[in-house]
């Protein structure tokens, strides 16, 4: 019984990351041909665009066609990632929600993470994409499992829950949920939906650099400051 | 249906946020807590994203991607101090169930 379960769950993990895979495969190539494609027109225009803005209105007007034109284009299948990985998403964290096994729920949260990255590399955040596979599915998601290797005596511990807290907490999701799902949906967000190339990486570290140069110092300290009082937290007397 | 949008990401992200409260108000292993925390740092961090792709008006913005990239510092620094945090739990009590942390209930 216990082993017939944990292959089921094996398989289902291995079709998850199966899933993954292709995603990342299917969207490899389409980035790489909007980037041929598009880059030079979209980049000069765009140029010209910000110099003499009152005099070109025509030059304009195509950039804005180009765009649409290849928004169309990349449609489809931009649609089909997307109701993917969101079913990826949300039915592993559905999977963590009823999951009563640590470890089971650490693995299902890397799935999450994952899934998550995925829609970074859909809504045209590479670099936030890749940092959220490295930092996150690569560090913190280690930590945390060191963290449950370090404080059970055995990987299958379970603590359970009162069904009387469970229905509580259930209520008090589902109409947080409701409530938030009605404001989301029914608001009228001032979208601005022109597909353009991701802000590069330069411009990212540019941001950095200048805009936001206070925050980033000061998370830089604040890591500081984590690191030793992790330190000084765990260490053995 | 098949233009996807900025509500379409809002609403999978709204759905990671509140699946995230329930996993910290439900499960009473700390480490498990710390799980559902992460998840609601992503749901935020994933709107941050959305944002900053369907709002900017065809520029090559970065504020929210920004801000993206300080959630994802803070939440792994957050990791780090709250498993340190369990390990000392852990070397008080012998357990990592939260219900046990209350020696200093009324």
């Amino acid at each position: 019984m216990v082993c017939e379960h944990t292959t089921r769950a094996r398989f289902l993990l291995a079709g998850l990351l199966g899933l993954l895979a292709a995603g990342g495969l299917l969207l490899g190539p389409r980035a790489a041909s909007a980037h041929e494609t598009g880059q030079p027109h979209e980049h000069a225009a765009h140029a010209d665009d910000h110099h003499d803005h009152d005099h070109d209105h025509e030059h304009g007007a195509t950039a804005d066609y180009d765009l649409r034109q290849r928004s169309e284009s990349g449609g489809g299948l931009e649609a089909l990632l997307f109701y993917v990985f969101a079913a990826t998403v949300l039915g592993s964290g559905l999977a963590i929600c009823i999951s009563t096994n640590i470890v089971r729920m650490a693995v299902y949260l890397f799935v999450t993470l994952s899934g998550v990255a995925v829609m970074f590399f859909l809504l045209l955040a590479n670099f936030i994409g890749v940092i959220q596979l490295i930092v996150y599915a690569g560090g913190t998601l280690i930590l945390l499992i060191f963290g449950v290797m370090l404080t059970s005596k055995s990987p299958w511990v379970r603590f359970d829950v009162k069904r009387g807290e469970l229905i509580a907490a259930g209520v008090v999701c589902t109409v947080l949920a409701v409530a938030l799902l009605t404001v989301v949906v029914g608001a009228n967000w001032p979208t601005n939906d022109t597909a353009v190339e991701g802000a590069s990486v330069a411009d990212f570290g540019k941001a950095l650099m200048t805009t936001y140069l206070v925050p980033f110092e000061a998370i830089s300290v604040l890591l500081l400051v984590v690191m030793i009082g992790a330190a000084l937290l765990a260490r053995q007397e | 249906m098949f233009d996807i949008g900025l509500t379409h990401y809002l609403v999978v992200a709204t759905l990671l946020f509140v699946m995230g409260v329930f996993v910290m108000v439900t499960k009473r292993n700390a480490i498990g807590i710390l799980i559902g925390v992460e998840m609601v740092l992503n749901g935020a961090s994933l709107n941050l994203i959305a944002f900053n792709r369907y709002t900017t008006g065809g520029l090559p913005r970065v504020d929210g991607q920004v801000g993206s990239l300080f959630v994802i510092v803070l939440a792994a620094a957050e990791a780090a101090l709250a498993v340190a945090i369990c390990m000392n739990f852990y070397k008080n009590l012998n357990t990592v169930d939260v219900d046990r942390g209350d020696e200093l209930a009324g």
